[in-house]
């Protein structure tokens, strides 16, 4: 079930040049498309604008470390087990003086050590213990307190993030697996036990020669006797069954198991039911690079429940490529800067409801509530409302339209109203473009 | 020349005794596949019910024999395969552990051939 990759899943909302205005957008105008060439661990915001926040803002982070220090690296490492992380480190240490610049490491620890007793079925466990251990991750990053000037001094991020409730596996998986399973039993299909046979052949062979036993001598000749005549008439139907059809069965099989695994562990992103990801990150700035000087400066905290709903006609096997799900997410974001003593810190609550009819059309509606405007000194709490719809015209395009109220703020413009055009670039949309 | 090519094999003993002999695999680290196990070039048909589960019989019967225990391994959840082998039934359990890395989602072929002392 070969699916184009998610790569190109990322879509954006296109820059106002082709938008199709009705009034002038006001605000929440969707930002820019991603820059083409991020330099490692570029300063970026933490989110697109101040004011401009929405719910997929707002979701606990993949890797908080990264999010809370408002970078985007280009290369992060990865290690798979401690000896590499121990190699990484010290390799990050001596890469020049003081703390690392610009360094960006993620690790899963839970994955560090092999789990021979972990079997598939229980993979899919909903169990919260072995899923916050599975499914934790720690990221690590660095950046110049200043961008342009190294030398004033480096700051350390540090995350975890964690599914508390991972969701059931996804309602088309066990069809999936049953297509694996099935191309399984094709590749093992072709064996007969061949290797053991002569491999206890040749070892009953050599104990024959140093065995005096003769009831063990007698029984051993017996064997090899035996092993010869299944080993030739196995060869023969080895032979015989070596058709070129059969080849291309067993070649077949294997292709169909390489896009089915592939397509399994990406449904493992996308699991059903109910989820809750936390994640949560502190930022430590030294200035000089001197250690006594260090002092914690931002910190967030994020939760993301979320429901989904899939309702699809299992039974039917055109529906494996199942489009349509109701997605309920709730949003919850702390963040702390005792560097900014006009904002020490700020929350946003909110929610989103979206409902993909069908592959082409997708409604949603959304909000959020934080404590005070972010370009107002205002104290009171605001909110920003929006509902969309988007439409899928062909692959990699979208029209979209939406419509609401944004946070308040200084131009006292928080109405949003904007159609456009989505070509596939920076922000995502809730139709997947890809395929 | 193998008849199978696996990506991973291990040679491994057991030493049975006059009790029956069982066999568990476990396919790990969250990974999907399918096992079938060979004695004397008969495929051998799991306990009903229990798929990964393998009656061999009494310990005097396998003495000499070579067991040939064949998965296939599809990387959807680690690029570590593990597939582990479990006996019980001698005068202590003893397990076949084989491990290996799989460097693309290709289905991996995992062979074991377990010496009956």
């Amino acid at each position: 079930m070969p699916r184009k990759s998610q790569a190109l899943v990322c879509a954006a909302w296109l820059l106002p040049a082709v938008l199709i205005t009705l009034p002038r957008p006001l605000s929440a105008q969707p930002p820019s498309a991603a820059p083409a060439a991020v330099p490692p661990t570029a300063a970026a915001p933490a989110e697109p604008a101040a004011y401009d926040v929405a719910v997929d803002d707002l979701r606990a982070p993949t890797s908080p470390a990264f999010s809370i220090l408002g970078v985007t690296p280009a290369s992060v490492d990865r290690p798979q087990n401690a000896k590499a992380l121990t190699l990484n480190l010290l390799s990050a240490a001596n890469s020049g003086d003081g703390l690392p610049k610009n360094y960006a490491l993620e690790i899963t620890p839970y994955w560090f050590a092999s789990h021979p007793n972990l079997t598939f079925s229980e993979y899919y466990s909903q169990s919260p213990g072995l899923s916050i251990l599975r499914t934790l991750s720690i990221s690590v990053a660095t950046a110049p307190i200043t961008p342009k000037a190294p030398a004033d001094g480096t700051k350390v991020a540090l995350g975890v993030r964690t599914m508390v409730v991972p969701g059931h596996a996804n309602a088309l998986l066990a069809q999936l697996r049953s297509e694996l399973l099935a191309a399984d039993k094709i590749l093992l299909g072709g064996l007969r036990g061949l290797d053991g046979l002569r491999h206890e052949r040749a070892r009953a062979a050599a104990r024959l020669a140093v065995v005096t036993d003769a009831a063990r001598r007698s029984r051993l000749e017996q064997l090899i006797k035996e092993d010869d005549a299944k080993i030739e008439a196995l060869e023969k139907a080895e032979a015989a069954a070596n058709t070129p059809e059969a080849i291309a069965t067993r070649d077949k099989a294997r292709a169909d198991a390489r896009a089915l695994t592939a397509r399994i562990r990406e449904l493992d992103g996308q699991r059903d039911g109910f989820m809750l990801a936390i994640a949560a990150g502190q930022v430590w700035g030294f200035p000089g690079d001197s250690a006594s000087d260090g002092s914690r400066t931002t910190a967030g905290v994020w939760a993301t429940p979320s429901y989904r709903i899939r309702p699809c006609e299992l039974s039917k096997d055109d529906q494996l490529d199942c489009q349509s799900s109701v997605d309920l997410i709730g949003v919850l974001r702390y963040l702390s800067d005792r560097t900014n003593k006009s904002d020490p810190s700020r929350w946003d609550i909110g929610g989103r409801f979206a409902w993909q009819i069908n592959k082409p059309l997708a409604l949603s509606i959304e909000a959020v509530r934080r404590n005070r405007p972010i370009t107002l000194p205002s104290a009171a709490a605001t909110h920003r409302t929006v509902m969309l719809a988007e439409y899928r015209v062909s692959d990699g395009t979208l029209v979209f339209a939406s419509f609401g109220k944004d946070f308040d703020n200084a131009d006292h413009k928080t109405l949003v109203t904007l159609i456009g055009l989505n070509f596939g670039l920076g922000k995502k949309p809730i139709i997947d473009l890809s395929k | 020349m193998a008849e199978s090519d696996p990506d991973i094999r291990k040679e491994c003993e057991y030493t049975v005794g006059v009790g029956d002999v069982s066999l568990v695999v476990t396919i790990g680290n969250g990974n999907d596949g399918l096992t079938t196990v060979f004695l004397g070039g008969d495929e051998i048909e799991p306990v009903p019910g229990r798929p990964n589960q393998w009656a061999l019989g009494p310990g005097e019967d396998l003495q000499d024999r070579t067991l040939e225990i064949d998965s296939i391994v599809n990387p959807v959840t680690s690029k570590n395969i593990v597939v582990t082998a479990a006996f019980t039934g001698g005068p202590a359990k003893g397990t076949c552990v084989a491990t290996g890395t799989a460097t693309s989602d290709d289905p991996v072929g995992v062979q074991m051939l377990v010496d009956f002392e």
